[in-house]
């Protein structure tokens, strides 16, 4: 293998320059058909001209809004995901392990199912705004991540066995009272629970991407200087507070920064799974365990995967979309299959 | 002239669930000694060692580096002042061996030159007998090779601490439990040497053969408490080993004729090879 | 992930699947269609403007726009109505978007706005009244009020025969419509739904009164319910079978319903749709359960 140092801005390089390229696609490409030296136009500041409107609503107020959300929230499930598997020294892990998912669709299932008849009760004029939604999300995510945090951590020590184990407890919880929801809610609510459940960046405006940044951007800068104590941290959490590593409180950080940048993309775009998995387990093997090159190539290949898995989404059932849940899922499964078959093998010859 | 007194603890106790899993031990730790802890199994070595380095606070009792209370201590200045060989640690993700002793390096090493760095991790690897497997996946190494590494990592905190620090104390809990005997003896050649430099050894071993051979000062536990001090010579008698480890073998007597011993005999300088 | 009814997440599935193999027509071949192009969103109002002859210049629908048959089969389907995709809408180029309410999501009908799209929603409330309104809203907004005035006129006419025909009845029958058997949950029409409004309108006392909207009902409510007929679905080429509507051991089997064999099964749109056939699905409802009872 080489010296990690040295492969380091190659791998960064690279992997932001096939971000970039699936950027300028996921632009360039859509229902519509645009020729690319109009989107380019369109992209160095055409706006205005008039002959360009046109085109220039739809790349500059559709597609880009959707491209730079897909790659915020592509790029903060996968870092999530490469924070857990860290956390949990085990790269099966996936964010959803936190409890943010199960707390958020139960947030969501509630809003939607219950929303209407809360307003009713309240004598509110309905319907609901529609910023209850993902704030509610948010919210219910962080307020499981919590739960399961107070339930794992003993004077200031934090198990993360027992957050494992606390975290399927509550999923399975959440998931039982969610399909409480599900039994009572009426035709159109159950719609648009599964829709929610499934995925989707589409309605993407630059309104969600500014409410949405401030929460996964800081995220994004954080993660890198976590890199050293999740190499120690692998080698065990004695260990790692034999190295000078305050363990404790990198524990609390990854789970902070996995509760927000994950709280914020359910929120935005519901449920997409699998990016966190598959991103940063696919990336180890490819380019080795060292956490400080893994966490910031997990943001580019998870936002450039994501992206690519949304033009997929809005191209193959043109002008209709498929939710991206499906697509990553679609994508993501075998590919995960695939990697454990290589693992498997690994093991077996080893 | 003496040499200073890098750790002390004393009256050292750990109630845990009723049971005392340490009582009321005390003992100080000079520069340059090689001390080793022996007892049966839970006698309460590990949880010695762990109250001594840091990772566990005793129900009672102090534990102080240099004077000052370990809990006041910052960790990333604990960490220049000692490290911890653990016993037997997998690895979940595939870092190469070269990697993982380069972890030694990066917490309390930091503010070092990256050329500095490179130097000490060769001569860590070097001095661990691990440099032929930088290149290769930590998994794949049989558990004695992973063992090596591991000090080869523990080196590298100490060569980066002693930049901080001014007196380190080594941990060893059981390093020899996986290794050929060959490797034994170089590990533990190793640990004497360091000693001779300066570092304070505090070592868990399990052959009462390897402590005779390798330690200044011996302590025996038993059932939480300190039941001997002392010189290996001095501590290990007929009635002790019957007493604390259950068997009415014999000290310093030849077996039979018939029954070879191979004994460790610690070399002055260097170490053996095969 | 938040686990999902089964079925509603392969009926999603095999929605995206249809709308991906279904063949498109419209707006990859050069379209003569004249000035006004219009994207129908939502059954009814589909329906309406064919009705009005305004065929020609629908270029997109969603999936829920099922009659004329022809609709999902030549235009451009942009997807469920409440999951639309802005860009997909304005890549069939209308001028005009009428859409059933409760179409979204909401950011998307905001883009299409802001793309400078006139974007109108029409209520749908569940009775003759609504069905007129929709249809006098659709024809202005299309620009064929005569059209749609005698498309009124017409289907007023007929929900005055559906009134007579109702003054004739002595005893009211009770019924419920069953919207889906699916997942174990009998999902039924209380009060306020379409169904709700269907029953009424055939002069039918709606049994499941004790919910409202569609919601799934207790086995016990429907037992205590026990309604005579049961209404339901028929969404595909097979209707469903009495034998499984009313199996033995099932809630609805246990109803005098069950007892007379009585299930009336019609098409989901035609009933539900509140759109110009409404008259004519509520006359047929009538005829099914009020068997007896005397024409003109």
């Amino acid at each position: 293998m080489l010296s990690r140092r040295a492969a380091l801005p190659w791998v960064l390089a690279a992997l932001a320059g096939l971000m970039l390229a699936i950027a300028l696609l996921s632009v360039s490409l859509g229902a519509i058909r645009i020729p690319p030296e109009r989107v380019l136009a369109v992209l160095t500041g055409g706006g205005s001209d008039p002959a360009l409107a046109r085109d220039a609503l739809v790349v500059l107020n559709i597609r880009l809004p959707r491209t730079l959300l897909g790659l915020m929230i592509g790029a903060g499930l996968a870092v999530s995901g490469a924070l857990m598997q860290g956390l949990f020294r085990n790269p099966l892990a996936d964010p959803a392990l936190v409890g943010v998912s199960s707390g958020a669709g139960l947030a969501a299932a509630c809003i939607i199912v219950l929303g209407d008849r809360l307003l009713a009760h309240f004598g509110l004029p309905g319907p609901l705004p529609y910023l209850v939604l993902p704030a509610g999300a948010f919210v219910g995510g962080l307020g499981a991540t919590l739960i399961l945090y107070g339930l794992a951590t003993r004077s200031g020590r934090t198990a993360v066995a027992t957050m494992l184990l606390a975290g399927i407890a509550l999923g399975a919880l959440s998931g039982a009272l969610t399909g409480l929801l599900t039994y009572a809610s009426d035709d159109r609510q159950l719609r648009d629970l599964t829709f929610w459940s499934l995925g989707s960046l589409g309605g993407a405006t630059w309104g969600k991407v500014a409410a949405s940044a401030p929460l996964i951007l800081p995220v994004l800068l954080a993660v890198p200087f976590l890199g050293r104590g999740l190499n120690a941290l692998v080698l065990g959490e004695a260990e790692a507070f034999h190295l000078g590593i305050p363990v404790e409180r990198l524990k609390r950080t990854c789970i902070v920064l996995v509760a927000i940048a994950v709280g914020a993309s359910v929120a935005g775009a519901g449920v997409i799974g699998f990016v966190g998995l598959v991103v940063p387990h696919a990336l180890r093997l490819a380019i080795g365990p060292e956490h400080r090159l893994l966490l910031p190539a997990s943001a580019l290949l998870g936002g450039a995967f994501l992206v690519l898995a949304d033009v997929v989404a809005r191209l193959v059932a043109a002008p209709a979309e498929l939710p991206i849940g499906i697509v990553t899922a679609l994508v993501g499964a075998p590919v995960f299959l695939w990697l454990l078959l290589g693992r498997a093998r690994v093991a077996a010859d080893a | 002239m003496p040499e200073p007194t890098l750790l002390r603890a004393r009256d050292l106790t750990v109630t845990v669930a009723g049971r005392d899993l340490v009582r009321d031990v005390s003992l100080s730790v000079a520069a340059g000694s090689l001390q080793v802890i022996v007892g049966p199994n839970g006698a309460g070595k590990s949880t010695l060692l762990r109250l001594l380095c840091g990772e566990l606070r005793p129900t009672s009792g102090q534990v102080a580096y240099g004077g000052e209370a370990v809990e006041r201590i910052p960790a990333w200045r604990l960490a220049a002042m000692r490290a911890v060989l653990p016993q037997a640690a997998r690895l979940a993700f595939p870092f190469a061996a070269a990697d993982v002793a380069r972890i030694g390096l990066d917490g309390i090493g930091r503010g070092l030159k990256a050329r500095d760095r490179d130097a000490i991790l060769a001569r860590a690897l070097d001095r661990a007998d691990v440099a032929h497997l930088a290149t290769r996946a930590y998994p794949t190494l049989s558990g004695g090779e992973q063992a090596r590494v591991q000090f080869a990592r523990v080196l590298c905190q100490m060569e980066a601490g002693r930049t901080v620090a001014d007196g380190q104390v080594l941990f060893l809990d059981e390093p020899t439990a996986s290794l050929d005997l060959n490797h034994q003896g170089a590990l533990l050649e190793a640990a004497a040497a360091l000693a001779a430099s300066g570092v304070a050894v505090v070592a868990i071993l399990h052959d009462l053969n390897l402590a005779a051979a390798y330690a200044d000062t011996l302590l025996v536990l038993e059932a939480g408490r300190l039941v001997a001090t002392g010189r290996p010579a001095d501590v290990l008698r007929d009635d002790l080993i019957a007493r604390v480890f259950g068997v009415r073998w014999p000290v310093g007597k030849i077996p039979g004729p018939d029954q070879p011993f191979i004994l460790p005999h610690r070399t002055v300088a260097g170490w053996q090879q095969n | 992930m938040t686990p999902s009814p089964a079925w509603s997440r392969r009926f999603l599935l095999a929605a995206a699947a249809a709308t991906a193999l279904a063949p498109r027509g419209g707006a990859a071949k050069a379209d003569p269609a004249p000035a006004g192009r219009i994207a129908a969103l939502g059954g009814a109002v589909t329906e309406i403007l064919y009705r009005l002859g305004a065929g020609p210049r629908i270029v997109a629908v969603d999936t829920t726009s099922l009659y004329p048959p022809e609709a999902l089969r030549e235009k451009p389907n942009v997807g469920y109505l409440r999951a639309l995709s802005a860009e997909g809408l304005l890549a069939c180029g209308p001028d005009l978007v009428i859409a059933a309410e409760g179409a979204g999501p909401p950011a998307v009908l905001a883009q299409l706005r802001e793309a400078g799209l006139r974007v109108e929603t029409v209520t749908e409330p569940p009775n003759p009244e609504g069905v007129l309104d929709k249809i006098a809203v659709i024809g202005r907004l299309a620009g064929l009020d005569r059209e749609a005035g005698s498309l009124a006129a017409e289907v007023r006419a007929r929900f005055a025969e559906v009134a007579k025909r109702r003054a004739r009845i002595e005893t009211p029958a009770r019924a419920i419509l069953v919207l889906s058997l699916q997942g174990g949950r009998t999902v039924v029409g209380g009060t306020g739904s379409t169904a709700d409004g269907m029953l009424a309108l055939a002069g039918i006392t709606n049994a499941a009164a004790g919910v409202a909207g569609f919601k799934p009902m207790t086995d016990e409510a429907i037992v205590a319910a026990a309604p005579d007929a049961v209404v339901m679905m028929q969404n595909g080429p097979e209707p469903p079978k009495p034998e499984t509507v009313f199996a033995p051991d099932s809630a609805l089997g246990r109803t005098p319903a069950a007892a007379q064999g009585r299930l009336i099964a019609m098409d989901g749109l035609y009933l539900l749709g509140f759109g110009p056939r409404t008259p004519q699905a509520a006359t047929e409802l009538m005829r099914a359960i009020y068997p007896g009872l005397p024409g003109e």
